[in-house]
C-alpha cells in the first residue's frame, strides 16, 4: 500500500503544476459584476432587455461575454436581439461611435462607463 | 455569523436523519463518526434545499417562514430519534481494527501522506476559490445563476428560469441553487462565500465519507489510501473549487454506494435502505443524471431479489428503498412540473434520430477513443485502480455479498449508460464530449473507488463473517 501511495504521488505532479502557477483561467465575471453593477438598478421591474456588442472575439468569446452579462444583470432575462424595448449595450472599445446605436434606432437613456450604456427602441 | 448559524441548522438537520443508523461497535469510534457526519452534510444540504424550494415555490416570494419550517423538522426528528432502536454488533475483532492481520499497528507514514493531502487539497480549495469567486463557467452560467433567479426574482422566478435561454438549461433540479438562496435568504444578501462554503463541504465530505466507509470496511491503512486516491485527482479538486453540481453529485452517488454496502452488515435494518433510497432521491435532485443512477440501483435491486435466495429481505430493501427515493421525487416532479421544461436530451430529437444515432458504429468509437483519451489525460489512476484488485482476486477467495455486487453493477451501468449519452446526444459529438465527459467520469470516481476497494480484503478479518453471527435483528421500522 505504501508503494501504492508513493506511485499516485509520482503519477499525480499535476497538483505541484496547480499550486505552482497561477494557472487559472482568470475569470472576468468580477469585472462584469462592477460594470454592471449600477445598470441592474435601472431595470427594476424589467423583465426583458436586448444586448448588443462591438467587442472582438470568436463565438465562444462572444457567447461568454452574453452569458456574464446575463448573470450580472439577473433576474432581468437577457435576449441577444436588439428588438427589445430596452437594450443593453456592451461595448469594449474605448471610443464608442454613436452610429453603432443611431443605425439601429436606439436612443441612449445612460451611459453607466466602461462600456456599459442602456438604450431605448426609438418610436417606430 | 447568521450564515453559519444557517450551515449548523442544515448539518443539525441532516444529522437527526442519519443518526438512526446502526453502529459499527457499541462505542462509536472516530471513522462511524465521520460517516455519519458527512452523510449529515448531504442530507442536511438536499432536506434543506428542498423545503427552500417548496416554500418559494408555493408562497411564490422568499421570507422567512421557512425558517419556521426548518426549526419545526428539528422538533420532530429530536422526537422520532428518541424511539429508533439501535442493533449493536458485537464485532470482536473490531476492538482490533486498528491491527493487521500480523498484529502490526496501521501505517504512521500512510496516515501522514493522507494528512499531507488533505492539508494541501484544502490550501489549493481555498487558493482556488480566492481566484475564481464566483467559480468556474457552469457555477455562474447555471447554478448560481440560477440562484440568483430564485433569491432575485420575487414572485415571478419561475416565470424568469422558463424565460432563460436553453443555453442555461433551465431544466436542471435546484439542489444547490436552493441552497445557494437559502444561505442568501439568512444572511439577507448575497455573498460568494455561500456557494463557495457548499462546495468546500460537499468536496470534503465527499473525502471524509470515502475515507470513513473504507477503514469501517477494510481497515485504517485502506481508508487513508482510498481518500488519497481520490485527493490525488486534480480535476475532482478543481471541478470542486469551480463550484460545479458534479461534485455534489458524485457525493450522493458515494453515499448510496456506501450506504448499500453497509447493508450487508445489518440486512435487516431497513432504516439504511430507506436513506439510500432518500440519497438516490437527492442525486437526481441535484443533477438529471441523477436519474439514470436511480434506475440503475432500482433495476440491479430487482435483478437480486429474483435471482438470489433471501426475497424477502432484499425484497424489503428494495421497498424502503423506493419509499425513501419516493419521498424525494415527489419534489422532483412537483419541480418538473411547475418550474422546468423536460430534459432537453429528449426535447431537442426524434425517436428515428435517437434510433439513428444508436446503430451508428463510428460514434461508438468516437466515444469510447474520448472515454479513453480523457481518462489518460485527466485521471491516469483509473486504470491503475482497475488493475489493482485483480491482485486481491487472485489471492483471496472473494464473497460477494448483495451489496458488493449492486455498488459493482451499479458502476457498470453508469459508465455504459454515460457513453450511451453521448451516443444519442443532439449536439455536436466532439463539443459535447470536450465539453462535458471529464465531469460526467469525475462524478463517478468516488463511488468507483469505493466499489473497487470493496474488493480488496480488509486489513483485519473480514468482518462480515463474524457480525452475521452476532447480529441483534432488529428492525427499526
Amino acid at each position: 500500500m505504501i508503494g501504492l501511495a508513493l506511485v499516485i504521488i509520482v503519477t499525480n505532479v499535476g497538483l505541484l503544476k496547480v499550486m505552482s502557477s497561477n494557472g487559472f483561467r482568470n475569470e472576468d465575471v468580477s469585472s462584469y459584476e462592477a460594470r454592471f453593477g449600477n445598470l441592474r438598478e435601472h431595470l427594476s421591474g424589467v423583465d426583458k432587455v436586448g444586448y448588443m456588442s462591438d467587442c472582438q472575439g470568436n463565438q465562444n468569446d462572444a457567447a461568454a461575454r452574453l452569458f456574464i452579462a446575463q448573470y450580472a444583470v439577473a433576474p432581468v432575462i437577457v435576449v441577444d436581439s436588439i428588438e427589445s424595448e430596452l437594450v443593453i449595450g456592451n461595448f469594449c472599445h474605448s471610443k464608442i461611435d454613436k452610429a453603432l446605436w443611431t443605425e439601429k434606432k436606439l436612443l441612449l437613456i445612460k451611459d453607466f462607463g466602461e462600456g456599459v450604456m442602456l438604450f431605448r427602441r426609438a418610436v417606430r | 455569523m447568521i450564515l453559519m448559524c444557517a450551515l449548523f441548522l442544515l448539518v443539525l438537520i441532516g444529522y437527526l436523519t442519519v443518526a438512526p443508523l446502526p453502529e459499527l461497535n457499541d462505542k462509536p469510534g472516530y471513522a462511524s463518526a465521520l460517516f455519519k457526519i458527512c452523510l449529515a452534510i448531504g442530507s442536511g444540504f438536499g432536506i434543506t434545499s428542498s423545503i427552500y424550494f417548496l416554500w418559494v415555490a408555493l408562497y411564490g416570494k422568499t421570507g422567512y417562514g421557512f425558517i419556521f419550517v426548518e426549526l419545526i423538522l428539528v422538533v420532530v426528528l429530536l422526537s422520532v430519534n428518541k424511539f429508533f432502536k439501535k442493533s449493536h454488533v458485537i464485532p470482536l475483532q473490531y476492538r482490533h481494527q486498528e491491527s493487521t492481520m500480523a498484529g502490526k499497528p496501521p501505517s504512521k507514514l500512510l496516515l501522514l501522506i493522507f494528512c499531507g493531502f488533505l492539508v494541501w487539497s484544502f490550501i489549493l480549495f481555498i487558493r482556488m476559490c480566492h481566484v475564481l469567486r464566483h467559480g468556474g463557467w457552469d457555477a455562474w452560467q447555471t447554478w448560481n445563476l440560477l440562484a440568483r433567479f430564485i433569491y432575485r426574482g420575487g414572485d415571478k422566478w419561475i416565470a424568469a428560469i422558463n424565460d432563460l435561454s436553453v443555453f442555461h438549461h433551465p431544466d436542471y433540479p435546484l439542489l444547490i441553487p436552493a441552497s445557494v438562496a437559502r444561505l442568501w435568504q439568512y444572511a439577507g444578501g448575497e455573498s460568494q462565500f455561500a456557494p463557495i462554503c457548499i462546495a468546500g463541504m460537499f468536496l470534503f465530505a465527499s473525502i471524509g465519507l470515502l475515507f470513513a466507509v473504507v477503514t469501517l470496511t477494510k481497515g485504517r491503512n485502506a481508508g487513508c489510501l482510498a481518500a488519497i486516491v481520490l485527493m490525488s485527482s486534480t480535476n475532482y479538486l478543481v471541478l470542486g473549487a469551480y463550484q460545479y453540481a458534479d461534485i455534489p453529485i458524485g457525493f450522493f452517488y458515494l453515499s448510496v454506494v456506501s450506504l448499500i454496502l453497509f447493508q450487508d452488515l445489518f440486512t435487516k435494518n431497513y432504516y439504511i435502505s430507506l436513506l439510500a433510497g432518500v440519497m438516490a432521491g437527492f442525486g437526481c435532485w441535484t443533477k438529471n443524471e441523477g436519474i439514470l443512477f436511480l434506475l440503475a440501483v432500482i433495476s440491479i435491486r430487482i435483478i437480486l431479489m429474483i435471482t438470489r435466495g433471501s426475497k424477502k429481505t432484499t425484497g424489503a430493501q428494495l421497498w424502503y428503498f423506493l419509499v425513501g427515493a419516493g419521498m424525494v421525487l415527489t419534489v422532483f416532479l412537483y419541480f418538473k412540473c411547475k418550474v422546468a421544461p423536460g430534459v432537453d436530451l429528449f426535447m431537442k430529437q426524434s425517436m428515428t434520430g435517437m434510433c439513428s444515432k444508436f446503430t451508428s458504429p463510428s460514434r461508438y468509437l468516437q466515444v469510447l477513443t474520448a472515454f479513453v483519451n480523457t481518462t489518460l489525460n485527466t485521471n491516469p489512476l483509473f486504470f491503475i485502480m482497475l488493475i489493482f484488485p485483480l491482485f486481491s482476486l487472485v489471492s483471496v477467495k472473494l464473497k460477494v455479498n448483495d451489496g458488493l455486487f449492486t455498488a459493482i453493477a451499479v458502476m457498470v451501468m453508469m459508465y455504459a449508460g454515460y457513453l450511451g449519452f453521448y451516443i444519442v446526444t443532439p449536439y455536436d459529438l466532439d463539443m459535447h464530449l470536450s465539453t462535458s465527459l471529464s465531469r460526467l467520469l469525475m462524478q463517478l470516481w468516488p463511488a468507483f473507488i469505493l466499489a473497487i476497494f470493496s474488493v480488496i480484503p480488509p486489513d483485519t478479518k473480514s468482518i462480515t463473517s463474524i457480525t452475521r453471527k452476532n447480529l441483534h435483528s432488529t428492525t427499526t421500522i
